[in-house]
């Protein structure tokens, strides 16, 4: 018995992810910079430091995710080891590795540059740090804290609340660093203070020390009443584990503060002192850092994937089965079980393809469009029908996909489309007799381009998408006579959507059909892969696209539209906007839900937005004194409003996607049995009617939302900087469209939090 | 950006994600709910934190034998929970599920706020107790509060960048003459 409590005592360990994760990232950080460093100074950055630097994570490692933690509140003695580890043996072994320096070369160099830069070379902030890296304050800080947090109430606190507790750890050991500091004196940290201002400064400390731990040992009352609640697991009493936990604070705190007396005084007394510090000089005249010409990962020269993208049948290949799947939703729609949790039509297009869809273009790029079953039908009729059109030039804009959107967005609520199968087979139905008419009547993919409402959501998502088709090296394009990629060759046609490459900057209008890629004649264009949102980073950079689609006001109306849509279409999923909906229906006393719908949407989709649009507008000119017409202000910040408007369709169709994918199983399993095919088995509708463990969905969620609203808030920083104002002008003309986007992530926390309507599934309800 | 160099980026981003979303779900031990000695065993009931609130609680059990204080590893304990509305969950704490592996732990989902009663049932080769319990869940937090980390999250960013950009500004114009 006793092995296995060992056994149990020595397997507590938990690796908790709010621990390791940091450690593991200041481990790479630290590693990346040191490789650098120890090339250029190997004298200062030697692989004691690498060594040291990383004995000190793995001891916080071994502080907060062993048995040490477990047992902490059992037994004070456990507690004391874990406080003495994370106080007197890590910070030295962080500081000997000089963390300063390789942490910021390890940093992303524009990073380190642009973002930390400033506030390192911060006259205020150098102060600051001056005045807490001083050895006066250092000491008062690592006392203080020791003694706070040993006080009754404190510790007892700390003991009862795992926040509290973790509060504890983090003050032990950042006040520590501080302690250890002027100790260490870590590169490139110059002291202010003779060397034997130490001396005093040591044995001050463990003055405090004995006083604390003798009180421990001596005092004859158990002083943290938690310890005598808890199982005595050990035999000893809470009294004698109190006094083991004094005496071993007093010894083992007396050892780490006395042997640093010791090595200072006989390096004081030695003659010469090493001062490689000073030989070197400072941080300055390191050097520049090597780099490189900035690049971006190209998926063609991949060794697979670059070969399968370059197969010419591959989109013909994706789109085949997109068209077959679409084929049996819409035959499932018109022939199967009316009820969508049991039709294909009531899962497939509005739980899996809608989540997978965005989730596609998060991490990848503009894939429904490349494998669009739209298209691939359009081609069949293009065999039949003329196609000799052109495209009216009056209707070469978005509106017609904006009234197509507005409609879908009414309709999908006022019909419950989604609930629908029959409706969703009709809808899909619809869309392939749209795409053949327009496509078979005129030249080019006028469909993709001015009318497909799902080709309009795809183009302004994929703003955010990481891959875009583009160019390898532009001075190819500049001696090019051809323009291939455009006008296309005998062999393959150019771009239908009249992109043309050289001059392209984003994913809009971009159905990634890869026909550019395949019509160069010198292989210059290639699928590149970047961080998401790049692309909105980049087109505010690029001139060129100063008189581009972002100056183009129905450009802008789709943008703030689908962002509009991605809240509303969210809220009417959850219980109190169903519940109001009702409530007026009542109040009005109309018999039908209809009109309330109609009036509401008319509200949230066109009236309020166009009002807090124009109130950012008439705010921003005023605020920002800037001479610009409504039109091109509104279509200067749209883009900006992309990144809030995605992360909320990701939050909601991911929220589907992750609540109700298993349903696609008993659905498939039933649309099988039905024609059948009996090797599926017989369809498990428990999927159906039970919905996995959620609880770290909000989290994520809200997660997704702060990423979306800092991202607007950055890009629209950047345009508002465009002007070339100063500093408070570009703050003040940022201000209405920055409240706008808390607004509307306002809502967006709002909405996660509410019950949510499932769809697809044998429920109604569901808390989130 | 250099290819090392993005990659690095990426890598912190997604570090930094999965540590703001990941909760503990661990964390078992905390405060001592209730101590019985009910034959052959002695029985403590802990919670991580009190008060407990609606959501996931962390329930944990020490089992011992009533004389020796050694700990019993081979039992099966379940916990069965009634809320005053009518409410019942049934779920096992197991050592596999604790973080301290003495402990018998199981991560309930408490859907309501009220009085709860709780049965502990204990069972040992042939012998088995129950101990009965009261457990007083209080209302749950406000979104901020549950959620404050993730919600502080752009508020600091914002005034991080906004110090930035008055800085990088401060210093261009600072250096302007200069040039």
């Amino acid at each position: 018995m006793q092995t296995t409590i060992s056994n149990a005592v020595f397997s507590s360990w938990e690796f908790n992810p709010w621990v390791l994760i940091p450690i593991v990232a200041f481990g790479v950080l630290y590693t990346h910079g040191w490789l650098q460093l120890h090339r250029r100074i190997p004298d200062r950055f030697g692989f004691s430091q690498l060594l040291a630097f990383h004995a000190g994570l793995i001891t916080v490692i071994c502080a907060l995710c062993s048995p040490l933690d477990a047992f902490a509140g059992w037994l004070l003695t456990v507690h004391m080891i874990q406080h003495l580890l994370l106080m007197m043996v890590v910070p030295p072994l962080i500081l000997w590795g000089a963390p300063y320096l390789p942490i910021l070369s390890g940093l992303p160099r524009s990073f380190a540059i642009n973002g930390v830069g400033p506030f390192l070379s911060s006259t205020f902030l150098r102060k600051v740090a001056s005045f807490v890296s001083h050895p006066a304050f250092c000491w008062s800080a690592f006392i203080s804290i020791n003694v706070a947090w040993h006080l009754p109430a404190m510790y007892e606190l700390a003991l009862r609340s795992p926040s509290w507790h973790r509060l504890e750890h983090f003050s032990f050991l950042t006040t520590a660093l501080l302690f250890w500091w002027p100790i260490i004196q870590p590169y490139p940290w110059v002291a202010r203070t003779p060397r034997w201002m130490i001396i005093p400064y040591l044995f001050l400390a463990d003055f405090q020390n004995t006083a604390l731990s003798a009180f421990l040992v001596f005092c004859g009352r158990v002083v943290y009443p938690t310890y005598e609640t808890v199982p005595r697991i050990t035999g000893l009493t809470a009294l004698d584990d109190q006094a083991a936990a004094g005496a071993m604070m007093w010894v083992a705190s007396s050892f780490f503060f006395l042997i640093p007396v010791g090595l200072i005084t006989i390096e004081l007394l030695t003659t010469v002192r090493r001062s490689i510090r000073r030989d070197i000089g400072p941080i300055g005249h390191i050097g520049p850092i090597a780099r490189s010409k900035p690049t971006k990962l190209d998926l063609l020269k991949l060794p697979l994937v670059g070969r399968l993208l370059r197969w010419p049948y591959l989109r013909r290949a994706a789109q085949l089965v997109a068209f077959l799947m679409a084929l049996l939703v819409i035959l499932d729609g018109f022939l199967g079980p009316q009820m969508a949790p049991m039709n294909l039509a009531g899962v497939l297009p509005w739980t899996h393809w809608r989540g997978l869809t965005v989730i596609t273009l998060l991490v990848a790029g503009n894939v429904f469009c490349f494998a669009c079953p739209f298209n691939f039908a359009r081609e069949l009729g293009r065999r039949i029908l003329p196609a000799r059109w052109s495209w009216p030039r009056r209707l070469r804009t978005k509106w017609i996909a904006i009234a197509l959107l507005l409609l879908f967005f009414w309709a999908y609520e006022a019909f419950s489309i989604w609930d629908s199968p029959s409706y969703t087979a009709m809808l899909v139905t619809g869309y392939f007799v749209a795409a053949i008419m327009v496509d078979g009547l005129f030249k080019g993919a006028s469909f993709c381009k001015y009318v497909c409402p799902i080709g309009q959501y795809q183009f302004v998502q994929s703003l955010i998408s990481p891959i875009e088709v583009g160019v390898r090296n532009l001075d190819v394009c500049s001696t090019c006579q051809t323009h291939d990629c455009l006008r296309g060759n005998a062999t393959q046609r150019g771009c239908e959507l009249k992109l043309f490459q050289p001059r392209k900057a984003s994913n809009m209008d971009c159905t990634f059909c890869l026909d550019c890629v395949h019509a160069c004649p010198h292989e210059n264009v290639s699928l590149l892969a970047g961080l998401p949102g790049t692309q909105l980073v980049k087109i505010q950079r690029s001139k060129r696209l100063g008189a581009g689609f972002f100056r183009r006001f129905d450009i802008a109306v789709l943008i703030f539209l689908l962002v509009f849509a991605a809240f509303i279409n969210a809220g009417q999923m959850v219980l109190p906007v169903q519940t109001w909906e009702q409530s007026l229906q009542a109040g009005l006393g109309v018999g039908s839900i209809q009109p309330v719908l109609a009036i509401s949407y008319l509200l949230s989709i066109v009236a309020v937005p166009a009002l807090l649009i124009a109130c950012c507008v008439w705010f921003s000119k005023i605020l920002g004194q800037i001479r610009l017409g409504w039109k091109e202000t509104i279509s200067r910040f749209a883009p900006a409003f992309v990144p809030v408007g995605f992360s909320m369709w990701l939050i909601h169709f991911s929220y589907h996607l992750f609540s109700s994918g298993q349903t696609a199983l008993p659905v498939i399993q039933r649309a099988a049995l039905d024609v059948g095919i009996t090797i599926l088995g017989a369809p498990y509708w428990l999927l159906s009617s039970r919905m996995p463990s959620l609880d770290w969905l909000p989290g994520f969620e809200l997660l997704l939302l702060d990423v979306g609203l800092l991202f607007t808030l950055y890009i629209s920083w950047r345009i508002a900087s465009r002007f070339r104002l100063n500093f408070a002008q570009t703050l003040r003309l940022n201000i209405p469209w920055a409240a706008l986007a808390f607004a509307l992530y306002s809502i967006g926390v709002w909405i996660i939090f509410q019950p949510m309507q499932m769809r697809g599934m044998m429920m109604m309800h569901s808390m989130h | 950006m250099r290819e090392s160099n993005r990659y690095t980026l990426i890598l912190l981003l997604v570090l930094i994600s999965v540590s703001l979303i990941t909760q503990i779900t661990r964390a078992d031990g905390g405060v001592v709910m209730c101590q019985r000695t009910s034959a052959p065993f002695s029985i403590t009931l802990f919670a991580t934190e009190m008060p407990l609130r609606p959501g996931p609680a962390d329930l944990s059990v020490l089992l011992e034998q009533p004389d020796g204080h050694s700990p019993i590893l081979d039992a099966q304990v379940f916990m069965e929970l009634q809320h005053e509305a009518g409410t019942f969950i049934r779920a096992e704490a197991t050592r596999s599920q604790a973080r301290n592996k003495l402990l018998y732990c199981s991560l309930i989902n408490l859907p309501a706020a009220g009085h709860w009663k709780m049965r502990l049932l204990v069972r040992r080769g042939n012998s088995s107790t129950e101990m009965l319990s009261n457990l007083t869940v209080a209302a749950p937090q406000p979104v901020f509060l549950s959620h404050w980390e993730l919600i502080a999250v752009p508020p600091i960013i914002i005034g991080l960048f906004i110090t930035n950009q008055y800085l990088r500004r401060k210093r261009i114009q600072f250096k302007a003459p200069l040039n």
